[in-house]
């Protein structure tokens, strides 16, 4: 297989979809299928991806796929694993897809119970942070004071109540060989763990993933403020390998948290001068979440 | 599924079993195994069938083989249980109470059968849950406290269960307390089974012995175990085979002396009963067609024995001198009140004390009287337990466990629904559903009775040539990186309708399937299920009863001596419409029997019955019976006849 800068020529989730301009989201799932290869069955749960790469009757998927509903990812690919290795097959791998509304809410029962049960599957959740498809809503990965439809910036509350669930902390405490978060802006390290997550299954993997219409965001600098959310330590990039955590990049000189905030629309009322508390809020949840990773990476 | 399960485990099946964790991820497992290329199997029930519903929909949608049992039952609030407190006891199998809190899964408790009979009867699953409201029940002969909703068994004419809180001023079946095992009743029964079966003597080798030697294994184990739970190092010989008999032996000295002087008669209530359970277990024959239970003997001094304890606990019998037999006069000890010595002594080996069992239960005469009923508002927690025989005993009452509402509530999901009323039904239908369901793609739901037909033990017929009739599955499409598809797509309002409508008209085709199938089953295996889709009996009748699932038994039997007919629903969705216009054609009364309600309406199939019999002249009667699994009896069949609507 041909490779340029470590990626892969092969293309299996095909131009054409009608997922957004920039979205980040269709680029995680171009990279992802670089990295699986030809022989890969795919079940993905109800969600951004799904809606804009299977229009009936044409689809994006250069490989088998099966999309069920919302909250089964994982037990629809526990399903397809076991009838796979029912028929003698060893070789094709299983990896189940889902945003984060189908992993970090409804999807987290059907996950833990295959996590538990030990599937040789992959599941990957691309994360924007709230429930985009149906238009914004908020999710258990949307950030501390975020803006979204159903936490907008009021008069007494200013956007989400909560922080973002350690959803790959919780997937690691099933005791699965590897975990790990990627991001968008990192392919040759986005591309390195989805092979690795592959190789060792069960596995899951968290990919960050801006949303243009969601973060109301210019779709020019998808990149740009993916990359920022790692240099601002917003989006700790790492995996936890038979339960031992390395950081894969250190950002050992975090750059201001304003520099990510400010260019997008869901984080404007940050800057009102009334919400002052509220940066200062999430910069000390963003530390200790920094805190309790090098916590647990010496544990 | 435990059953699968051991198989599975026993490499007996050779398949993968997914231990899910709810059914709605049982019902995707099944998507995706059965869109990879496998042969798939799942069950559930009530709320789990309503949890998978999501799935039953897209598992139709996506035109997947799934085969699946869905055991009936009812789903709704308030859930379908009932209970007991804490303190209430239940009637075990060796006829002593138990605390009901103290009662464990697997333990063997007594019930009722569907006839009636007395029988033992397995707890599959306790149950444990809070309540803000209790009935106090006081007797002429003890206090209980239960559930308002909890029910009793009930015997006027016609059995039936009542509820707790209605129960005032009414006689109860009683079955009476059970006695303790304890030391000197263990004593007492060594002594009886060592009088009856057992022997002291000297070997060839001089040593003073002791025997015992009897064709049952489980009186001689029970022997072993209590004679060495009192010291006695008695050997159990294994048993044989060939001659067809058990033997525990001691051949020491000292030991068997000991043993002598241990089993020496004393005159103590329990000693009485151990003793006379003991040579009842070794010599006594229990009544099959008598009414009587009788224990032979020929030793006089044992015979007076016997007679001196039976008067010390008031039990009467007659002795009789059998004169037929040559040499030793046989003597034979009859018992004519077989309950009354049934709950005194209570004989421990399971054949004799099943035959007393019986008999008890028909002649027993006991009644309770209920005083008076309190209900009180207290929170506390309650038990109950579930039996394969759906019901228990509690302080000597009958207590009863247990709709289609479920699989009713899921008939528009595009899956084809049978509905079978016994196991050789069921088991011969889920080979048939995969048969249909592989030909069209279309989903099946084989719809069983809970309780009714999932807790029975019922003989039935198995199948060893299957392959026969259902050759290794060759899937129509699946996920295979050499021939990628998309499956489950997203269809927009200018598609959906067509994908719908073809699911709509194959299901409609799967009409043809099912009975082609039925006549297949029975070119090869001599059975066969109606016309697959209806059965009708008696088709000569003018009235007739329409059900589905097992209460069609009841109706069998009701309509046995009557010219009454029945049409069997065994096929629900595809609905056979033209099947009923064509059996109904000549009829004047149909009596529909709904096990559900869709509530704000009416039953299901009285709708879509008296819909597909529209311009008919038939007389159609809707009846509303065995909602929460209520029993439905003979009583209200004859109801239905007069024209009730609700056969409560």
């Amino acid at each position: 297989m041909a490779e340029i800068n470590g990626i892969p020529d092969v293309e299996l989730f095909s131009r054409g979809h009608n997922a957004c301009f920039g979205c980040g989201a269709a680029l995680a799932m171009r990279l992802i299928m670089k990295a699986a290869g030809k022989n890969t069955i795919v079940t993905q749960a109800t969600g951004c991806m799904e809606v804009v790469s299977t229009p009936y009757p044409m689809t994006a998927w250069e490989v088998p796929y099966i999309h069920s509903a919302f909250e089964n990812a994982a037990a629809t690919a526990s399903g397809i694993y076991r009838a796979l290795k029912a028929q003698g097959d060893k070789d094709t791998k299983v990896l189940a897809i889902a945003g984060d509304g189908g992993t970090f809410d409804i999807g987290l029962q059907a996950l833990s119970g295959a996590l538990e049960r030990n599937e040789k599957i992959t599941f990957i959740c691309y994360d924007n942070e709230a429930y985009m498809n149906t238009g914004i809503q908020r999710s258990g990965a949307t950030p501390l004071h975020a803006f979204t439809t159903t936490t907008p910036e009021g008069r007494k509350i200013h956007g989400n109540l909560v922080g973002k669930k350690r959803m790959p902390l919780i997937a690691a405490a099933h005791g699965i060989p590897y975990v790990a978060t990627a991001n968008v802006a990192y392919p040759q390290d986005l591309i390195k763990k989805v092979k690795k997550a592959l190789e060792m299954q069960p596995s899951y993997l968290q990919i960050l993933c801006p949303c243009i219409p969601g973060w109301k965001m210019p779709q020019n600098l998808t990149i740009e403020i993916a990359k920022l959310a790692v240099e601002t330590r917003m989006q700790p990039l790492y995996e936890i390998e038979n339960g031992k955590l390395t950081l894969t990049n250190n950002v050992e000189n975090p750059k201001p948290l304003e520099s990510y905030l400010k260019l997008q629309g869901r984080f404007k009322h940050f800057f009102k001068p009334e919400n002052k508390n509220l940066i200062i809020e999430l910069k000390k949840q963003i530390n200790e979440e920094w805190e309790n990773l090098l916590n647990e990476k010496h544990r | 599924m435990e059953r699968l399960a051991d198989l599975v485990d026993d490499g007996i099946l050779n398949s993968e079993i997914i231990h899910v964790e709810s059914e709605h991820s049982a019902m995707s497992a099944c998507i995706g195994a059965s869109a990879a290329g496998s042969r798939v199997f799942t069950a559930s029930c009530s709320q789990g069938l309503a949890l998978m519903n999501e799935m039953l929909f897209v598992a139709a949608g996506l035109r997947l083989p799934i085969v699946m049992v869905n055991v009936n039952r009812a789903l709704s609030s308030p859930i379908n249980i009932w209970c007991f407190t804490k303190e209430a006891e239940v009637l075990m199998s060796d006829l002593t109470y138990k605390p009901i809190s103290n009662i464990k899964k697997g333990e063997i408790v007594l019930g009722k059968d569907k006839k009636g009979n007395l029988v033992f009867t397995k707890v599959n699953k306790t149950f444990k849950h809070e309540t803000n409201q209790l009935v106090k029940l006081k007797t002429d002969k003890f206090n209980l406290t239960c559930t308002p909703n909890h029910k009793f068994y009930y015997h006027t004419i016609h059995d039936h269960w009542i509820e707790s809180k209605s129960l005032k001023n009414k006689n109860l079946h009683w079955f009476g307390y059970g006695y303790e095992i304890n030391k000197d009743f263990k004593k007492g029964w060594l002594a009886g089974v060592a009088d009856g079966d057992g022997c002291f003597f000297k070997d060839k080798q001089n040593r003073f012995s002791f025997i015992l030697k009897v064709k049952d294994e489980e009186l001689v184990k029970t022997f072993v175990n209590w004679a060495n739970s009192f010291g006695f190092q008695i050997r159990e010989v294994d048993y044989h085979k060939k001659r067809g008999y058990s033997t525990a032996i001691l051949t020491k000295n000292k030991e068997t002396t000991k043993l002598q002087r241990f089993l020496i008669k004393v005159n103590n209530l329990d000693f009485c009963r151990g003793y006379l359970a003991g040579i009842y277990d070794a010599e006594g024959s229990g009544p099959f067609k008598c009414k009587q239970a009788v224990i032979y003997n020929s030793n006089k001094s044992i015979v007076e024995l016997i007679a001196n304890y039976l008067d010390n606990l008031n039990i009467s019998f007659k002795i009789y001198l059998d004169k037929r037999e040559k040499g030793l006069p046989n003597y034979h000890i009859k018992i004519n009140n077989v309950p009354e010595f049934f709950i005194k002594c209570r004989p421990i080996l399971e054949r004799k004390r099943k035959n007393l069992l019986w008999t008890t239960l028909k002649s027993v005469k006991s009644r309770l009287r209920i005083d008076d009923i309190q209900i009180v508002n207290k929170r506390e927690k309650v038990y109950n337990l579930e039996t394969e025989t759906n019901n228990y005993i509690v302080n000597g009452f009958l207590v009863h466990n247990c709709d289609q509402q479920d699989s009713i509530s899921a008939r528009d999901s595009g899956w084809i629904q049978l509905y079978v009323e016994s196991t050789q039904e069921a088991y011969d239908t889920v080979f048939q559903a995969y048969k249909i369901a592989e030909s069209l793609n279309l989903p099946v739901m084989v719809c069983l009775d809970g309780f009714i037909l999932s807790h029975i033990y019922e003989p039935f017929e198995s199948i060893e040539n299957i392959k026969k009739f259902l050759p290794e599955f060759k899937p129509k499409f699946k996920l295979d990186p050499i021939k990628p598809i998309t499956i489950g797509p997203v269809a927009t309002p200018e598609h959906y309708m067509e994908i719908r409508e073809s699911l709509h008209n194959d299901l409609l085709k799967s009409k043809e399937v099912i009975k082609k199938v039925n006549l297949e089953f029975n070119k090869i295996y001599k059975r066969k299920y109606g016309d697959g889709l209806i059965e009708i009996v008696n088709p000569k009748a003018k009235t007739f009863f329409l059900a589905a699932g097992t209460v069609c038994g009841t109706i069998r039997e009701f309509i046995n001596d009557k010219n009454i007919g029945l049409i069997k629903l065994k096929c629900f969705r595809p609905f056979p419409a033209e099947e009923l216009r064509k059996a109904t054609k000549n009829i004047k009364n149909l009596i529909i029997i709904d096990k559900n309600i869709s509530l704000g309406q009416e039953g299901t199939f009285y709708s879509e019955i008296r819909d597909a019999l529209y311009d008919s002249k038939v007389k159609i009667q809707s009846c509303v019976a065995g909602l929460g699994g209520r029993d439905i009896t003979l009583k209200h069949l004859q109801d239905a006849l007069r024209g009730k609507k609700w056969l409560k």
